[in-house]
């Protein structure tokens, strides 16, 4: 390009370590990363319209790969149904994330004049490790309560477990299996076999649905579905297509309870329905196995907190006239230790942190229009708990520094560079 | 609920009559017969009466444009009062309402509601001359009321809108949409039509019992009923158990009506409450009136008010009528001014009547054929200098406007979608005449007055279609100047660098193409160095604006990213800037290949601004009609197309060029 070269060395071979060290900092690379990721997210985005936010962050977004399943409107109203193979967004974020530190910081040359970009990377990877952290280490769900009523426990969102349960004293004993485990190779015609070695029964998951109703089963009507008799009649549960705000599913199954002695068998029908904040009681299945009554419960999964919160008081201001919501804010006692609690008020965009968890405002009832009126109120909150909580404020100050540092200095020095001036028109 | 049952039930009685009635051929225009005319001093006292509408206090010329802009589809009226076919008179926002108000016989007849589609006017069966198909008519409250082909076509109109309504927004077709939209503007005008209906009304005081508690009348209208309530609410107390009995029906049919009217408000609040805002922040019509007269709790300053609105709408003459107007007006604004909430009223009516921004877009369009004869003597550093201050002129305005906006709302900038094209439009230019300062080749300058004119001409196209008040309320989450100051302002200016940058690589790839000014390489590097810069410029604020759109959330909805549809567009932006500036330093692009990026990452910025929010998902989705849909379309289309034509052009040039000289060396990629 500039020139015959007066010697040309023979090529070396690189060694092959240092060909893939080459290839991981290739700037090439991040380009081909950037636009994977660049159609991941488009084709991500237009997939939320049919499979809803949830399903299309777990299947493009946190997966390694996905089949971007989509249809090409044609002329004459015809469309073309295209499946195209993407990489998803775990493997791609990791891999930019390599490239990004052995390219970016590693292999980037530490001089004054590229210590803007070296920040601005190095808030990107730690943007990245953010992201990580919270998706292998952090979890969220909510709190629902009445004015008065206080919990030390939230409840998840969209996932649930299996709760057996043993009243042992004046305490109830719990050991919970997270339907992850088994929700999958548990729908109908399969079914999954839970056992352990201390239990004198195995408990056998089958029909799982991911939406569902109980329903009773009367003379004047047939259904697929399995049909168990308890004391108060005969149930069966009827499916119900998925929504794409997956919270709003409601999971249920069928679990036969075989006794390892004698094969004596116990069925029923769980849903995992949660009425919070109108009943905080759950009623599980019961049997008796060798003279101990046992618990069988679907449920959403429940996580304990480090501290007890009391709803003292909600409060909900609309704009004049109208019905839109100009505020609605909480104030609540938290129970860490001290005996009178500490209060606290919570209201939009002002969470409460504390023990690692944050509490969000998030929702209220009764609504306007429901057949239920207020008072009493009761308030949601979503909490979340997450190591990384704070730490993409912290590494979009890092990133805007660096780019600020970097392209303030590539104008300086434009501004003060004879190009500029060689370009500048001539006027008069 | 119940006032959408009873306009159901009276447009019925109005389809009953029309049955009764042969159908009607395609009539000529309707002459309007206006009777009357406003005295400019009147109008201009009118502007600043305050109400209450929307969740805040704002002068009645703002509540009169919003409501306009939603049923008319414009800021003002123009009728044809003379039948000639041409319109001779403009009516402002306010004098409209005041004839809604005033002379509601007169102005049922005035050109309302826009229909945009013949197809809408077959549906609802109002006859029309022509089948073309996009072909614009304003129909009368009149003639939605008149009997037509298919009934009564306001009827038939709300059925159809129910019908459709059941439909998701983007399932519905554009003639279908028309009919919710236009079903919507019928309903708001409707309330409008009947607001003061209640002062034109009298009340029959029939029996012996009412006439001794109320006094020896036949009837009574409304301002001197609610002077006598306290006394009709203790006969009723006393004597509860006798309204069964004939004697009693006047009083039982009376207490019925009242009740039926106490309840049922529409349109804005006129009445402010008596006491501080703290007291009560709610503001009443007239049938919030008529509660507290039912419960003895009206005071005499409220029922004056009445008495002077009562007296104007009654009266025969102009000249009475204003003057009554006119004192309700200053007893509605001391008793406002009382309670703190008449500060922003005037200067809200001074912004909508100046419109800095609407006389910005003149300016811009002048600013552009200053720019263009700079450009036949492109060494004269006058002719220059002109060009950068015909467009800071504009910018100035413009951004007097954006500070007006924030005075008004006593918020950041931007707080809905409509102030990103203001702001947008503002940063482009400004940052454009920076760069112009820095290259001086001109050709910043010339496109930074068409970015300006084109945003500003969208967001009143937008401010049409939307039918909002833009200076309304914020919902909860959005109540907090500290994240709309941060992120959302950096966000757009991301969005205005993302454009400005589109342009500018689109101009480079047309220069290109068709050989402007080949033969000066600097120029065409220059200009390349702008694209680079600009896009640079917004990288760090995209990014930034990203980020923190997402520290935002994670102090509001308890998660940094959610991979919302909005988020995911903001993210594309930053992608595609990225992408394109890695390509460029690592030489994979050149100057044409970094110009076709820039120039596509406008497609990212305006799929990410708007597209996003018509998907129907997240917490973005704010469902627009289906112009905005198209529109948007039709810009992805000239974009691409001009993209196209600029690469093709540009490397056919350069194929041309190296055949006719072999030996030269290939410039560029």
């Amino acid at each position: 390009m500039n020139g015959p070269a007066a010697h040309v060395a023979p090529p070396v071979a690189p060694s092959p370590l240092r060909a893939v060290v080459d290839l991981l900092a290739s700037m090439k690379l991040t380009i081909v990363l950037l636009l994977a990721f660049g159609v991941l997210t488009f084709a991500g985005t237009l997939a939320q319209q049919h499979q809803g936010l949830f399903v299309v962050q777990r299947d493009y977004f946190e997966s390694f790969w996905v089949v971007w399943d989509t249809q090409m409107p044609l002329p004459l109203g015809r469309d073309l149904t295209l499946k195209v193979p993407l990489l998803g967004g775990y493997s791609i974020l990791l891999a930019l994330f390599v490239n990004l530190v052995v390219g970016g910081v590693v292999r980037h040359r530490w001089n004054w004049r590229n210590a803007g970009i070296l920040v601005a990377h190095l808030g990107i990877g730690l943007l990245l490790v953010a992201g990580w952290v919270k998706l292998h280490y952090s979890y969220a769900g909510h709190v629902a309560l009445y004015e008065g009523k206080s919990t030390r426990t939230m409840v998840s969102f969209h996932d649930f477990e299996l709760a057996l349960l043993r009243r042992d004293g004046d305490r109830v004993v719990e050991r919970t299996v997270p339907a992850t485990a088994f929700e999958v190779a548990a729908r109908a015609p399969r079914s999954v076999t839970l056992d352990a070695p201390d239990l004198p029964f195995q408990v056998v998951v089958s029909g799982w649905l991911e939406n569902c109703r109980p329903q009773q089963k009367g003379p004047m009507f047939a259904t697929d579905m399995p049909v168990v008799e308890d004391g108060q009649g005969a149930w069966f549960l009827q499916s119900v297509p998925p929504e794409k705000e997956r919270e709003r599913n409601t999971a249920g199954c069928y679990v036969t309870v075989i006794e390892k002695v004698g094969r004596k068998e116990h069925k029923a029908v769980l849903h995992g329905l949660d009425l919070r904040p109108f009943a905080e009681e759950r009623s599980p299945f019961r049997f008796e196995v060798e003279g101990t009554t046992w618990g069988l419960d679907l449920r959403r999964v429940v996580w304990d907190l480090p501290f007890a919160v009391r709803l003292d008081r909600f409060e909900k201001s609309d704009h004049p006239g109208t019905m839109m919501a100009r505020d609605f804010s909480s104030w609540v006692t938290v129970f860490d230790g001290a005996a009178e609690g500490r209060p606290v008020h919570i209201y939009m965009n002002h969470p409460l942190r504390s023990h690692e968890h944050v509490f969000f405002q998030t929702n209220w009832g009764p609504q306007p229009g429901s057949s239920m009126k207020g008072p009493p109120w009761w308030s949601v909150f979503e909490v979340a708990k997450n190591p990384s909580d704070a730490w993409p404020k912290y590494a979009s100050y890092v990133i805007l520094l660096g780019l600020l540092v970097h392209f303030i200095a590539k104008l300086i020095r434009f501004l003060n560079s004879s190009t500029r001036r060689a370009t500048l028109p001539e006027m008069s | 609920m119940m006032r959408g049952l009873a306009k159901w039930w009276l447009w019925s009685f109005a389809a009953v009559l029309a049955a009764q009635q042969p159908a009607p051929e395609a009539a000529a225009p309707e002459v309007v017969r206006r009777t009357h005319a406003w005295s400019p001093a009147t109008v201009e006292a009118l502007a600043t009466l305050p109400v209450q509408e929307g969740g805040r206090v704002k002068p009645l010329s703002a509540h009169a444009a919003a409501t306009l802009h939603l049923v008319h589809g414009r800021r003002d009226m123009k009728l044809d009062t003379d039948g000639d076919g041409k319109d001779d008179l403009t009516l402002t926002p306010t004098e409209w309402l005041l004839d809604v108000w005033f002379f509601p016989e007169v102005a049922a007849h005035y050109p309302l509601f826009r229909i945009e589609n013949v197809e809408v006017l077959d549906a609802i069966g109002i006859p029309h001359e022509g089948g073309q198909r996009f072909r614009l008519e304003y129909v009368s409250f009149a003639a939605m009321a008149a009997p037509g082909r298919v009934g009564v076509p306001g009827q038939k109109l709300i059925e159809l809108a129910h019908q459709y309504s059941r439909k998701q927004p983007l399932d519905r077709s554009p003639v279908e949409s028309h009919l919710v939209n236009s079903a919507q503007q019928v309903n708001t005008y409707y309330d409008l039509h009947y607001q003061m209906e209640v002062l034109r009304s009298t009340f029959p005081i029939e029996g012996e019992p009412l006439r001794a508690a109320l006094g020896e009348v036949e009837s009574l209208d409304f301002a001197a009923l609610l002077e006598r309530l306290p006394a009709f609410r203790t006969l009723l107390r006393e004597n509860s158990d006798k309204l069964e009995d004939p004697a009693w029906a006047g009083a039982a049919r009376l207490g019925a009506a009242l009740q039926q009217l106490s309840g049922s408000d529409a349109g804005a609040a006129l009445f402010p409450p008596t006491g501080s805002v703290g007291d009560s922040e709610v503001w009443l019509g007239l049938g919030g009136v008529l509660d507290l007269g039912v419960r003895g709790d009206i005071a005499a300053e409220k029922l004056g008010m009445v008495r002077h609105l009562q007296r104007a709408i009654v009266a025969t003459e102009q000249g009475p009528r204003e003057r009554e107007l006119v004192q309700f007006r200053d007893a509605v604004v001391a008793r406002a001014t009382a309670r703190g909430e008449y500060a922003k009223v005037e200067l809200e009516n001074t912004y909508l009547t100046k419109s800095w921004h609407y006389q910005a877009l003149h300016w811009f369009l002048l600013a552009i054929v200053v720019v263009g004869v700079g450009w036949l003597a492109p060494r004269k550093r006058w002719l220059w200098a002109l060009g950068l201050v015909a467009t800071a002129i504009p910018l100035g305005m413009l951004t007097w406007d954006i500070v007006l906006r924030c005075l008004i709302r006593e918020r950041p900038p931007i707080v809905n979608l409509h102030d990103t094209f203001l702001f947008i439009a503002a940063v482009g230019v400004a940052a454009a005449i920076v760069g112009e300062v820095i290259v001086r080749r001109r050709f910043v300058i010339a496109l930074a007055p068409i970015f300006g004119a084109l945003l500003i001409a969208l967001a009143r196209a937008f401010e049409v279609e939307d039918g909002k008040d833009q200076l309304a309320p914020l919902i909860a989450v959005l109540d907090t100047n500290y994240y709309l100051a941060t992120h959302v302002t950096s966000i757009n200016m991301g969005y205005a660098a993302g454009m400005f940058g589109a342009l500018v690589g689109t101009l480079w790839l047309l220069l290109q193409a068709f050989g402007i000014a080949r033969h000066d390489q600097a120029f065409h590097k220059a200009v390349v160095r702008a694209c680079y810069g600009i896009v640079a410029f917004g990288l760090i604020f995209a990014v930034f604006g990203t980020i923190y759109g997402g520290v935002w959330a994670n102090d509001s909805w308890g998660r940094f990213w959610g991979w919302d549809p909005k988020e995911n567009g903001a993210l594309l932006i930053c992608i595609a800037q990225v992408a394109l500036l890695h390509a460029r330093w690592c030489g994979w692009v050149k100057d044409l290949g970094f110009c076709v990026g820039a120039a596509l990452t406008g497609i990212v910025v305006a799929f990410s601004w708007f597209h996003v929010n018509l998907l129907g998902i997240g917490l973005h989705s704010y469902g627009f009609a289906s112009s905005t849909k198209s529109a948007l379309f039709w810009y992805y289309g000239i974009q691409l197309a001009l993209v196209a034509v600029g690469w093709f052009g540009t490397v056919m040039r350069r194929v041309g060029a190296a055949a006719a000289v072999p030996a030269a060396v290939p410039a560029g990629d």
